[in-house]
């Protein structure tokens, strides 16, 4: 039961993320035919895409293998499911952000630096929460929600040190 | 292969790399990448590059 309203409650939160994606580019519509991203942006972004895509797959296939494998598994599905679209995302992100391809033109990095920082430790907070609530109540155990929250602060902490590191590069290639 | 005749025809006419870029509608990692020859643009982008700099096809990017 309880499990049920974790599974309602992302639902929902993904349904409101769709919504407010979709509402942010209707109010964006002014900015069309303005260039998000330059030409070799866009294709640095398009192998982006193709590299998380075959992550994945590798990935999804890797676990199939060791579901197989394994009578008892370390990690939930949903867990590892998760853990398959971090993946990508990640791989995407982090070559993005190297290639310079990830902020679009006239747009600051700093706002994303703040985003990612603040996200990353606000997910290490709540799985910590989230850990503890469920040590308490094994009965919510199995879905292992903590992991979810812990491989996500993991995945916007390597984003943000990427971010960083990828500023401090800068300063050195500008003339 | 590096591009060094934009980089001096973008030194004569004192613009930095950022200036360019925002001149012509692109990043300046892009401009960056054109000159080290780490990236070859697509003739649109060379022509918005030649007309920013006053300079003819041939003589920026011919080798």
């Amino acid at each position: 039961m309880d499990n049920m309203y974790y599974v309602l409650g992302m639902i929902a939160g993904m349904f409101a993320a769709i919504i407010g994606v979709a509402v942010k580019k209707y109010l964006d519509k002014n900015r069309r035919g303005k260039e998000s991203f330059d030409e070799r942006q866009m294709l640095v972004r398009l192998k982006g895409y193709k590299m998380s895509f075959f992550t994945m797959m590798l990935y999804n296939m890797l676990y199939a293998f060791y579901d197989l494998l394994v009578e008892e598994s370390v990690l939930s599905t949903f867990a590892a499911m998760i853990m398959g679209i971090f993946l990508g995302a990640l791989v995407f992100a982090v070559y993005a952000i190297w290639k310079d391809a990830y902020v679009e033109l006239h747009r600051g990095r700093k706002h994303f630096l703040f985003l990612f920082g603040a996200c990353g430790l606000l997910n290490l907070l709540n799985g910590i929460r989230t850990l503890e609530e469920e040590i308490k109540r094994p009965e919510c155990q199995d879905m292992q929600v903590y992991l979810v929250n812990f491989m996500a602060a993991v995945l916007f902490g390597i984003v943000f040190l990427v971010f960083a590191l990828k500023g401090l590069t800068e300063k050195k290639d500008e003339e | 292969m590096k591009n060094l005749k934009l980089k001096s025809a973008r030194a004569a006419m004192d613009l930095s790399q950022q200036e360019l870029a925002d001149q012509i509608g692109v990043s300046r990692q892009t401009i960056s990448a054109i000159e080290k020859g780490d990236y070859n643009p697509t003739i649109k982008l060379c022509i918005a590059i030649c007309k920013c700099l006053n300079k003819t096809l041939d003589e920026l990017f011919w080798e």
